[in-house]
């Protein structure tokens, strides 16, 4: 083309080209608020959102809801802020997928444990693990269908403050473990059968008919079942 | 009648297009462009890149969300960034805008791998040190057997090939970074970056530290939330500026002395230091509100414009209009990056997508701000656009890593929303 034609044709086509790109700008704006707003929305309707479960303080049965990652800590911006946990004492957690809640202490000296094991080997806490922090000691649950493997650990570290044997803690712990877990892998028939047939001895009834003795509340964001709403 | 409604329905369902509209516009406008150049120039190799750009365009923004979860505005910006550095130097020099196309394609796949990568980081969690290491080493090579340009002996050249090791180490750093400051463990990133700037300080690559620096002082407060930390910084590094511009030349970095004077008074040196800078102003009022028209510039003048002074070599052709435009656009990658580092889970996902956001937001305030004489040059890239494969690579690896990290957030949320039916289910 001559390149008198060019040029003319090139100051006409500036204009389009500011053009499209206006547009571009407009509409990628755009896009980016209504993206935003669709986030949000979902968020809100999704009220744990980034939370695997929560984490309880069974002497006073306070529970935190169990992020996928922070830290356990006294300090204000810890993510499950404990005020009387020593200042010091600072457990890093972890959520990896098909393992655990890989636990970690921020200085090697902590003197924490999960199950017995002390927090710098870095173990994985599993649903109902303990984990022994200064004067805390704190259990874990996780929602249903949180990949992770199933627990079935006996622990008979705890002492018995309420008259009840450990044991009946574990199991009460592990059928409601058994309804939150669909995905249970059990490693024998005898498992299964030991874990989700066996009859337990719940405690004992108050004059209303309520079990005492533990919490079994599902963590939030989980419904009761139907029986539940049923008996009461 | 309840079949129609049932048909309209489905035609309603089916209406999606399979290329939104942005991408459309974004179609639209390289297709213009590349048209304009093959009328200008009439020969094949035009008409086959106007073809294969826009295609190349297409099937990114299009197959890579859907296969890999991708954000899809994040990466149709990207590729119009690209798109546009391939437009504007193939009309410079067309021999550049085809390696400028080969590389945005390398650029695609390093960004897909880098997502992977990512996408498995745990995987890879015990190579985070010996990264650390490698990029040190990366570093020191052009220390010992580097290529001068620019007043920086910065390059490495290994036969025909040459490549700028602190473009590599840019990712690495952040990385390197992220997984110091998640085990919060503030000393080892302080004196890995310490360790990272002495080196690039021995290449007189000042440009490129103060990137490192700055990057690196804003994931610590981002990690810490700690302002004496970020203040401290600050003032730091202003001691620093104070102290070594009055022993610049003693310590052998007179090109930055050249590149102070250029950036004080343009005018009074234009024909000497300011000569870049006065050539850049010029180009960008000679453009006007809507520039003089693709291939009718008159910026030809610019030294080294196809790298350092893209900027104004666009607005010399598109207009000011424009030029406001694409800092929005830089201002959007931006602002989606960061949205992609709140969104995460995990601390250090977080630092890594606030890292690389800063890092490319920050690199193109630099760039911009030098051409246009807001700050002194300091001899960094427009991410995305200028011509050069490491840089370009470097960027698109960068942004691999944010995508990365927003393929592994929308994981989470459909893990939430799994989880959250799993909880209904129960009632």
């Amino acid at each position: 083309m001559a390149r008198e034609n060019y040029e003319l044709l090139a100051l006409f086509m500036r204009y389009w080209f500011v053009f499209l790109m206006l547009v571009i700008s407009i509409r990628a704006v755009r896009l980016m608020a209504k993206e935003r707003h669709e986030y949000k929305k979902l968020i809100d309707s999704l009220p744990d959102a980034g939370l695997i479960g929560e984490i309880v303080d069974i002497t006073t049965g306070n529970s935190y809801p169990l992020p996928r990652e922070g830290d356990i800590s006294n300090k204000a911006g810890a993510d499950i802020r404990l005020i009387y946990l020593p200042r010091s004492l600072s457990i890093h957690f972890e959520f990896v997928p098909r393992k655990g809640i890989r636990l970690s202490p921020v200085k090697r000296n902590t003197t924490a444990l999960m199950d017995g094991i002390p927090l710098y080997e870095r173990p994985y806490a599993l649903h109902g693990s303990y984990i022994q922090a200064g004067s805390y000691t704190l259990r874990v649950r996780l929602f249903e269908g949180v990949d992770v493997p199933y627990s079935k650990r006996l622990s008979t570290s705890m002492d018995d403050s309420e008259g009840w044997s450990e044991r009946t803690w574990d199991f009460a712990a592990d059928d409601y473990l058994y309804h939150m877990q669909t995905d249970v892998n059990y490693e024998s028939d005898y498992d299964y059968n030991y874990y989700s047939h066996q009859e337990y001895d719940y405690g004992y009834e108050d004059e209303e008919g309520y079990t005492k003795g533990f919490d079994l509340a599902p963590p939030s964001g989980v419904a009761k079942k139907e029986d539940d709403y049923e008996e009461e | 009648m309840r079949k129609n409604k049932k048909r309209l329905n489905k035609k309603r369902i089916n209406k999606k297009p399979l290329v939104n509209k942005l991408a459309f516009t974004i179609v639209l406008f390289i297709f213009s462009g590349f048209a304009m150049l093959t009328v200008k120039n009439m020969d094949m190799q035009t008409l086959v890149i106007s073809i294969a750009v826009p295609l190349i365009f297409l099937m990114s923004t299009t197959l890579i969300p859907k296969i890999f979860f991708a954000d899809k505005l994040l990466l149709s910006l990207v590729n119009f960034l690209c798109s546009l550095g391939v437009l504007v130097l193939y009309r410079m020099d067309p021999a550049k805008g085809v390696n400028h196309a080969i590389n945005y394609v390398v650029g695609l796949i390093t960004m897909v791998v880098i997502m992977l990568v990512v996408k498995n980081l745990s995987r890879f969690r015990k190579l985070f040190p010996i990264i650390g290491l490698f990029s040190i080493a990366m570093l020191a090579l052009p220390v010992v057997g580097g290529k001068e340009i620019g007043g920086a002996k910065a390059w490495i050249q290994i036969g025909s090939i040459g490549f700028q090791p602190s473009e590599v180490v840019k990712i690495m750093l952040v990385v390197a970074n992220a997984y110091f400051l998640s085990k919060k463990k503030i000393f080892y990133s302080m004196a890995f970056t310490g360790m990272c700037l002495l080196l690039l300080v021995l290449q007189r690559d000042l440009g490129t530290a103060l990137l490192y620096y700055v990057v690196t002082l804003i994931m610590m407060f981002v990690a810490s939330g700690s302002w004496a930390l970020l203040a401290g910084g600050v003032i730091g590094a202003g001691a620093v500026a104070v102290l070594g511009y009055s022993l610049l030349k003693r310590i052998g970095f007179a090109h930055l002395e050249r590149r102070l004077l250029a950036w004080l008074n343009p005018w009074g040196n234009y024909k000497d230091a300011g000569y870049q800078t006065v050539q850049s102003l010029l180009a960008i009022v000679n453009g006007g509100a809507f520039g003089l028209g693709l291939g009718a510039g008159n910026a030809s003048q610019i030294p080294v414009k196809e790298t350092d002074f893209i900027f104004p070599f666009i607005l010399n052709e598109f207009g000011m209009i424009f030029g406001v435009c694409l800092v929005l656009i830089y201002i959007i990658i931006f602002l989606r990056g960061i949205a992609v580092a709140m969104r995460c889970n995990h601390r250090m996902h977080s630092l890594m997508a606030a890292g690389c956001s800063f890092f490319i937001a920050f690199q193109t305030f630099v760039i911009i701000g030098g051409n246009i004489n807001m700050l002194p040059i300091t001899g960094v890239t427009l991410p995305f656009v200028s011509y050069g494969g490491t840089s370009l690579l470097s960027s698109m690896g960068m942004m691999g890593v944010i995508q990365g990290i927003a393929s592994i957030n929308k994981r989470h949320i459909m893990q939430d929303e799994l989880l959250a039916d799993i909880g209904e289910g129960l009632a």
